[in-house]
């Protein structure tokens, strides 16, 4: 008996504890799912695909005019807003449908909540050490309803400022706390335990932040200020690469990334845009099309890097402020380089770019292994591309091309073969070879 | 759940608090000139609406049509007090040249681009890479400087070093991941390009002399002690290092190996034509503008004028040339501009425009960007017309006759003081003394006045004639000069 409570109940508890986590798991899985699909059918006109908002609010942000709580959304969306033109989904779908769309909205969560700050005086030479706020009393405290750091809330020159609350940062991926601060005196604390910062150079202040829901502290101190007296500071949620700041948790910040939302669509004509892009290697000049699909082309490499699907890209990142981070797409890739549509060089560096035309669908020329070639890309539609190659000179050579591997796309042609993904021709002077690329599911 | 009318509400709210607080910083910075000599004043330019219209490249062709390229990446045509859209989409350019052909060169941060409207419907539909060997990494502070075309159709441009590139090589602020960051380079009429000189830091502006001399300016920094103006030449060292792991003769690892040896690289590098006083005159000058309107912009003949973006002033150069080397003087000319003057650009008619921007580098005006233009109505300043070196110290030429009694030696007040060279960001003043003006001797027609002084190499020498006053009692818009001693005669 004693072995069985000692050594057998334990394993047999556990297991059973493991296998309810993972049901549970698995169930919550399926909720959202549902709550996806859902939203998907009916929430996604108003409030966007990625719940960034439109006519609707925004839904994944720190703001919730009406309440965050599963109960008052739930509530909510069986009521509507019909004022606002929001229906009352109550009459639509049933509860347990309801509350699927309520969990998928929350899974999405981002940003900080239930933000409360605290502030103390100091002296003009205070200690550079949060350890004196003990001797210290609280001048002032409150809540942040718009739940957004502000470092301008104390109405004296020398304090230490914290902030508290939960913060929901990315589920799907690493994060960083950004700071666009100088070299300041910050502390951050993440469920009660102390982070260092990973990069304290100026204007990237960054530390390593959990998946998820955590416990948010940020302690400020004016005492670490030398001479700069700006304080407001931009403080973001960005990708564990520190290439884009997803979402702000400071007012300043906040402004900066809407200052930041520069959103260029193709209307009537195709565009293009030669900026930094996110996930796109240098040179690489972007083409949106009004069919809302997408395509880059390199000019050092003289390959079609990236086809992506929605509207072109938010600039905003490239040209706000000095204008550091990269452009981000407005839809999903369909693929990015690494993997593109590549002529096959006989020598590394053998690529010349030569120019492109933009009469039409933009005509991009480029020299490789000694001849031109030219590639336009026209959009058919909004799940399919038109690729046409032509040698435009010299003597009739092979037309060799790397293809992506897709999962989501299919490349054909009756112009050439294509066996694991490559593009093979016996390519003729003037004459036009033709290659599609059909998107089959939905991009990454 | 959220409400639409809610959102709609906090939009305007923002907007209206944008609006409000963007009014009250117009107000509490009044555009006003402190220093502005009589004769001229300044015009703006409507700009278009809803245009991020931060125009850091600027030229006008023969017929006096304005083009401009933004930093958003438009080109903008101006004719008849209308503007057209030229061109879009293109990588943060800073420079852009109207060719005679009726093409446009653009600088755009990856490469030197020429756009040609084929069809004359007034937009570009061919844009040919004139040039892009060098390295671009995707870094903000990668700029790409130019062009200027020289008589014999040779372009040169100039290359920002980077900041906060990956696996970059920095010996203080500024980096460089290679690829010819930090040089000056030269594109010959056939379209090779060519690495033409370094140490270079932030270049942010290149002019062609009437002699057909190309010179560019460099913004204070690490190893730059305060802002200058050089004379480029071919395969010359302009004091910033770190371009040197592209020079064969150097590598990663000399430059390495040298980075506290200042006296090494000091030895190395070629003087300034002058050095720009860092906030006195400038912080982040753009490109020198020579006057060659012939008398149509005043009595400033062939000198040259540079705009400051975070002064959003313009200052003047007034170049000497002493034992066969270019020197010079700098003054304040006029200030009080509504953002950061980062390009100017004399018009047929003798009118000066400026280009402006203050994104991300913030300016003294209040504006964000936009465009100027400097009037001169005809009426005669009471200025400083030019300064040269003479062999017993200086000799100062005005714009009109100067009034006998004010004429004092004790009316001269004289310092000169030099900077340190280091890989440090500026440099303070060091060796500050002043010298005593020993005699005065006014000039027949009373324009000039030479004083004599006691003079050493190597300094900036300062010059306060605030006493001075023309037979009208006027006192000069500005009063203080700087002239950069290289050399004594």
């Amino acid at each position: 008996m004693n072995l069985f409570i000692k050594q057998l109940l334990p394993k047999l508890l556990k297991g059973l504890c493991i296998c309810l986590v993972l049901q549970s798991s698995a169930a919550l899985s399926e909720v959202t799912s549902e709550g996806q699909t859902l939203y998907e059918s009916t929430c996604v006109a108003c409030h966007g695909k990625k719940l960034e908002g439109g006519a609707g609010f925004n839904l994944r942000d720190e703001t919730w005019v009406h309440g965050d709580s599963p109960s008052q959304i739930k509530a909510n969306i069986k009521k509507g807003f019909s004022n606002a033109g929001m229906p009352a989904f109550g009459a639509i779908y049933n509860d347990a449908q309801i509350s699927n769309i309520v969990d998928y909205i929350l899974s999405k969560r981002e940003g900080l909540s239930n933000l409360s700050y605290q502030i103390y005086h100091i002296d003009n030479n205070g200690l550079k050490s949060f350890d004196i706020i003990k001797n210290l009393q609280v001048k002032k405290a409150g809540k942040l309803p718009n739940n957004l750091m502000d470092f301008q809330l104390p109405e004296v020159n020398n304090y230490i400022i914290e902030f508290e609350g939960d913060l929901y940062a990315p589920k799907d991926q690493a994060s960083h706390l950004f700071g666009m601060a100088h070299r300041e005196l910050f502390k951050i604390e993440i469920d009660g335990k102390v982070v260092k910062p990973t990069s304290t150079e100026w204007m990237k202040l960054t530390w390593p932040l959990k998946r998820g829901k955590q416990h948010f502290k940020m302690s400020y101190s004016t005492a670490g200020d030398v001479d700069y007296t700006n304080r407001a500071m931009g403080f973001f949620v960005s990708n564990n690469e520190l290439t884009q700041k997803l979402f702000a948790v400071s007012l300043p910040g906040k402004q900066f990334l809407n200052k930041a939302t520069i959103n260029i669509k193709a209307q009537s004509q195709p565009l293009v845009e030669r900026k930094k892009v996110v996930n796109l290697p240098t040179s690489s000049v972007s083409v949106g099309f009004p069919e809302k699909i997408n395509y880059a082309f390199n000019t050092k490499s003289c390959s079609i890097v990236g086809v992506w699907t929605e509207d072109l890209l938010n600039v905003g990142p490239n040209v706000e402020g000095r204008g550091k981070d990269g452009s981000l797409i407005l839809g999903d890739w369909v693929f990015h380089s690494e993997q593109g549509i590549s002529p096959v060089y006989s020598a590394p560096g053998s690529c010349t770019f030569t120019k492109y035309n933009r009469v039409g669908n933009p005509t991009f020329t480029y020299q490789v292994n000694g001849r031109d070639f030219s590639v336009q890309v026209a959009a058919i539609s909004a799940q399919s591309l038109l690729l046409t190659y032509t040698l435009l000179s010299g003597e009739d050579t092979p037309l060799k091309l790397d293809l992506p591997k897709l999962e989501n796309g299919v490349f054909t042609s009756q112009d050439g073969q294509i066996t694991n993904n490559k593009f093979s021709t016996q390519a003729k002077v003037a004459k036009a070879y033709h290659i599609t690329l059909n998107l089959t599911g939905s991009a990454q | 759940m959220k409400f639409t009318q809610s959102l709609i509400s906090c939009s305007l709210l923002v907007a209206s608090l944008f609006v409000i607080s963007w009014f009250n910083l117009a107000m509490a910075v009044e555009d006003q000139s402190t220093y502005l000599p009589k004769g001229y004043s300044i015009e703006t330019i409507t700009t278009p609406d809803n245009v991020r219209f931060h125009a850091t490249g600027l030229d006008i062709n023969k017929h006096g049509d304005v083009y401009v390229a933004t930093r958003f990446g438009d080109v903008w045509k101006y004719k008849n007090n209308t503007w057209t859209k030229f061109a879009d989409g293109l990588h943060e350019p800073t420079g852009l040249r109207c060719e005679d052909n009726g093409s446009i060169i653009v600088a755009q941060k990856p490469e030197l681009t020429r756009l040609v409207d084929n069809n004359n419907d007034g937009t570009a539909d061919d844009y040919i890479r004139i040039a892009d060997g060098w390295k671009f990494h995707d870094n903000y502070h990668e700029f790409n400087f130019g062009p200027v075309k020289d008589k014999a159709g040779n372009m040169y441009g100039t290359l920002n070093l980077g900041h906060g590139v990956p696996d970059a090589l920095a010996l203080g602020a500024m980096d460089s991941g290679g690829g010819y960051r930090g040089w000056a380079y030269k594109i010959s009429p056939d379209g090779k390009f060519m690495p033409f000189a370094n140490g270079l830091r932030s270049p942010a502006g290149l002019g062609v002399s009437p002699n057909n001399e190309v010179f560019f300016t460099d913004n204070q920094g690490d190893w730059v002690e305060t802002s200058k103006l050089h004379l480029l030449e071919q395969g010359k060292f302009y004091g910033h290092p770190i371009s040197l792991r592209d020079d064969a003769n150097f590598g990663l690892d000399k430059v390495r190996d040298n980075k506290d040896n200042f006296a090494f690289f000091d030895e190395m590098r070629e003087k300034p034509v002058v050095w720009i006083p860092h906030q006195e005159v400038a912080s982040s000058p753009g490109n020198p503008e020579w006057d060659v309107s012939k008398g149509k912009f005043g009595p400033f003949l062939n000198q040259i004028f540079i705009g400051d973006q975070t002064q959003s002033n313009i200052f003047r150069v007034m170049l000497d040339k002493v034992n066969g080397k270019y020197q010079g003087a700098v003054i304040n000319f006029i200030d009080g501009f509504q953002s950061g003057n980062i390009r100017l650009k004399f018009d047929p008619k003798g009118q000066l425009w400026v280009g402006q921007t203050a994104r991300g580098w913030g300016a003294k005006g209040s504006k964000p960007y936009g465009l100027q233009k400097v009037l001169w109505n005809g009426e005669m300043p009471f200025e400083l017309l030019d300064m040269k070196l003479t062999k017993s110290g200086f000799k100062l030429t005005f714009t009109q006759p100067l009034s006998d009694k004010t004429v004092l030696a004790k009316h001269f007040d004289v310092h000169e003081y030099n900077y340190l060279y280091t890989s440090t960001y500026g440099s303070n003043k060091h060796n500050q003394k002043a010298l005593a003006v020993k005699k005065v001797i006014l000039s027949k027609d009373k324009k000039s006045a030479e004083i004599e002084l006691d003079l050493t190499a190597d300094k900036i020498v300062v010059v306060n004639f605030s006493q001075l006053r023309n037979n009208t009692n006027d006192k000069p818009s500005v009063t203080t000069v700087y002239y950069t001693l290289n050399q004594l005669l």
